[in-house]
């Protein structure tokens, strides 16, 4: 069930008016029941994976208070718990991969099984582990089975995200029958964030992806040269923020009507001045994860230089087979690693030079603005070169488009109207002209600290509600949706 | 409890304008070119109708209600949309018994010769403009997929994307008479049609029989006068290469039609046996290969008329 789906408009409206007529004590009971079907819709067995992952990880989070002072009892019950979880995910979404690169590096015939992957496995197993480490860090664990289950199946986020954390999210759930019938603050800024989402994914980020399909199909995109290639690699960069941040917001907002805080996942992260600027804003949930769970315990920045930069690469290395079982996500990740680890080179040096040019040129008095505006450029067309790896079907792929890019540039591509024959004709290009200017003012008012949603939940209610019913009109006219087109997933579903 | 009902009032509100805006954008949107005069049916002042005209473009283009009506007096409605199959234009029956119950329903029935319920993507030209009734969702029911009965029921899902090409008819409507008349005024230099032998027969396809057979046994169980007739035409679809052979079975299929109709006690007029009678010039009475323009239309009319061909 797609947020983006019509049964999901029925499912929602359905789920949150039983939450509010039921009994309080009712209500972890029927969002589990929710959460359930919801994951059910996808694919009906795969909910045992799900209830799997959550009764052995609760289980062991259960044991583990009971072994204190046994170390080694501990860590067994850890590893138990880990490896059973990690198991199922490298059995569904990474056995093939490895398989057949063994295959190929032997010249055997290899073993190949036929299994769908799950739906958002990877992000329920995280954040699964990471309660299991929690608790055996020192967090309670939570004794009621039904709360635990909901915290990993909670339905907003549980295929795509945010990966939450137990000291937010269960705490919420634990708190649920004291909560007021609805807080309509909470209901307006729910709206309103909700609303966003749906405008980014399918105003920008579907109608974004019409293009950049077209750029990278397997079969033609040899042809494609210069500003073409350019304009679908930017408009990449774009349509997988939009998809990805679309469908957070949406979870967030879900989640914020029915009374529910998750964590922000993005904040601004084309207006980043840095490749670690750009993941401290980039996926912030999962980066958050990686350095608490992976990061810390490879011993981070703590054992000497080279050892950080080795854990950083490996971090992103990680994070890259995270991202999809396949080598151009695993060269994605690294090509991040090493622009971190060079940054952490280059950085102290060039603060240094920058400290000193300042002094030579602006006599101290440096213009920060026009520093921070080409350093954001430089960090946006960074990572929207690293996208292309992460975008195309194969690492020989994207290195043809990146060579395609640079190797015909011709101006006249900018009159002859080739570039509207893209996909996106001129009227369709004006749409998305129009959304991305929003999405920046958006972006910008953020950057600069205003909170948007409680900006226009505290608007008058005329013109609240005039605000709801213009954006609700423009993402029904203009988003990209219908019995045409395969209602797109969202992008991050198949991680 | 007074303010959760004021909250409750200004939700309903809030939804109820965002349905008028919703039906609004899906009254523009939708594409109006295809409807033809559906969804003036309902809203047609006369509680009966002495004729309804039920078909496809074939139908629209070969009848002028208006004219039927301002030279003979008679109050009949056109309630016949592109591409409308025969299994659509049994429901149409049906939905014209419900709502004005006609004393005479002419059908024309080249689409008999059509072996396939819908044509995709065109059945919208029925479904959308057609009045909600008990008929439309028999229809919806019987001729649409399960999981594509929603953009029947919210036609917006398929039309939203056309903001991109609308017009001013798109706000003023479609240029149909209060009785559904649609005149097309341009001309085209028809040949020759060729026709076969009148005992010279090939099978109706069994599904577009089934529902002829379902119209016939409607009307007579509603008491309403059914009359077929085929209009004459040349050609194949626009776009497509004109093919003889085609043709000619297609009027071997309207010959069949005709046994069928004697079968069945129903009037049946085969106007490809009358093109020399009918006063038709290829020079100047045809939009296309297939259909009349209105000048062809007004001769086919009165010549329908005149003959008796209408029931009255």
């Amino acid at each position: 069930m797609l947020f983006n789906s019509l049964s999901f408009l029925i499912f929602f409206p359905v789920c949150l008016a039983l939450y509010m007529v039921l009994p309080a004590k009712a209500r972890t009971f029927i969002l589990l029941a929710a959460s359930i079907y919801f994951y059910m819709c996808w694919n009906p067995v795969y909910v045992l994976l799900l209830a799997s992952s959550i009764l052995v990880t609760y289980i062991c989070a259960l044991i583990l208070p009971k072994c204190a002072g046994k170390t080694g009892s501990r860590r067994i019950v850890l590893a138990c718990g880990l490896i059973i979880n990690f198991g199922i995910l490298f059995v569904f979404k990474y056995f093939n991969f490895f398989a057949e690169t063994i295959a190929k590096v032997t010249g055997s015939t290899g073993l190949h099984l036929d299994l769908l992957l799950p739906v958002g496995i990877s992000f329920y197993t995280f954040q699964a582990v990471g309660y299991l480490i929690d608790v055996y860090r020192g967090d309670e664990p939570e004794k009621n089975i039904f709360r635990y289950a909901l915290f990993v199946s909670f339905f907003p986020q549980l295929v795509a995200g945010p990966i939450e954390r137990s000291g937010n999210l269960l705490k919420q759930i634990r708190e649920l029958d004291k909560r007021p019938l609805m807080n309509l603050d909470d209901f307006r800024k729910g709206a309103f964030i909700m609303l966003y989402g749906y405008f980014m994914k399918m105003v920008i980020a579907d109608r974004a992806a019409m293009l950049v399909d077209t750029v990278y199909d397997v079969e033609n995109y040899s042809q494609y040269k210069g500003f073409a290639v350019l304009l679908a690699a930017v408009l990449f960069s774009v349509q997988i923020y939009c998809d990805f941040a679309g469908y957070t917001y949406i979870a967030i907002g879900a989640a914020r009507i029915m009374g529910f805080k998750l964590r922000e996942n993005f904040n601004t992260p084309y207006l980043a001045r840095g490749i670690r600027d750009f993941w401290d804003r980039w996926h912030i949930s999962l980066t958050g994860w990686f350095r608490d769970y992976l990061y810390f315990p490879l011993g981070g920045s703590r054992k000497g230089r080279t050892r950080k930069y080795i854990n950083i690469l490996i971090i992103f290395l990680v994070s890259g087979l995270w991202h999809g079982a396949s080598w151009h996500f695993v060269f994605w990740g690294f090509l991040h690693g090493i622009l971190r680890v060079i940054e952490e080179i280059v950085s102290p040096i060039w603060n240094k030079f920058r400290s000193a040019a300042s002094d030579v040129f602006f006599g101290g008095k440096e213009d920060d603005k026009t520093y921070g505006a080409l350093s954001c450029i430089l960090t946006f067309f960074i990572v929207t070169v690293c996208w292309m790896f992460f975008r195309a079907e194969s690492i020989r792929q994207a290195f043809d488009l990146i060579v395609n890019m640079f190797s015909g540039f011709g101006l006249w591509q900018l009159t002859d109207g080739s570039l509207l024959m893209l996909g996106l004709d001129a009227k369709e290009m004006n749409v998305l002209i129009i959304g991305l200017i929003i999405m920046i003012l958006v972006d910008r008012a953020k950057h600069k600290g205003v909170d948007v949603p409680a900006f226009f939940a505290e608007r008058s209610e005329i013109v609240q509600a005039f605000i709801l019913l213009i954006g609700i009109l423009f993402i029904v006219i203009f988003g990209i949706y219908g019995m045409e087109y395969d209602a797109a997933a969202f992008i991050y579903f198949q991680f | 409890m007074k303010k959760f009902f004021a909250v409750a009032v200004k939700f309903i509100l809030f939804n109820a304008v965002l349905a008028i805006c919703l039906l609004g954008a899906t009254g523009v949107l939708r594409n109006k070119e295809y409807e033809g005069a559906q969804d003036m049916f309902a809203k047609w002042k006369p509680e009966h109708a002495d004729i309804v005209f039920i078909g496809n473009s074939h139908q629209f283009c070969t009848i002028d209600t208006d004219l039927l009506y301002s030279e003979y007096g008679i109050e009949s409605f056109m309630l016949s949309s592109s591409a409308q199959t025969v299994p659509m234009s049994y429901y149409a029956a049906k939905e014209a018994i419900e709502l004005r119950h006609p004393d005479v329903i002419c059908f024309e029935v080249s689409y008999c010769a059509n072996d396939f319920n819908t044509v995709k993507g065109m059945d919208h030209c029925f479904f959308d403009g057609f009045p909600n009734c008990k008929a439309k969702y028999e229809a919806l029911n019987d001729l649409i997929d399960p999981e594509e009965r929603i953009y029947f029921l919210l036609p917006l899902g398929i039309f939203h994307s056309r903001w991109k090409e609308l017009t001013e008819e798109d706000y003023s409507g479609f240029p149909v008479s209060e009785r559904g008349t649609y005149r097309m005024t341009n001309v085209y230099v028809n040949s020759e049609i060729p026709v076969v032998d009148e005992d010279d027969l090939y099978p109706v396809p069994g599904e577009m029989e089934r529902y002829l057979r379902m119209m016939i046994d409607l009307c007579e169980e509603e008491d309403v006068k059914l009359i077929l007739y085929a209009a004459p035409f040349n050609g194949q679809f626009p776009g497509e290469e004109g093919s003889i052979e085609d043709l000619k079975t297609r009027e071997r299929i309207f010959n069949h039609v005709g046994v069928i109709a004697k079968e069945c006690g129903v009037e049946y007029h085969n106007l490809f046996y009358e093109l020399d009678e009918l006063g038709i010039d290829n020079e100047t009475d045809w939009a296309d290969s297939q259909h009349f323009n209105c000048l062809g239309q007004v001769k086919m009319t009165r010549y329908m008329m005149d003959n008796g061909y209408l029931g009255y």
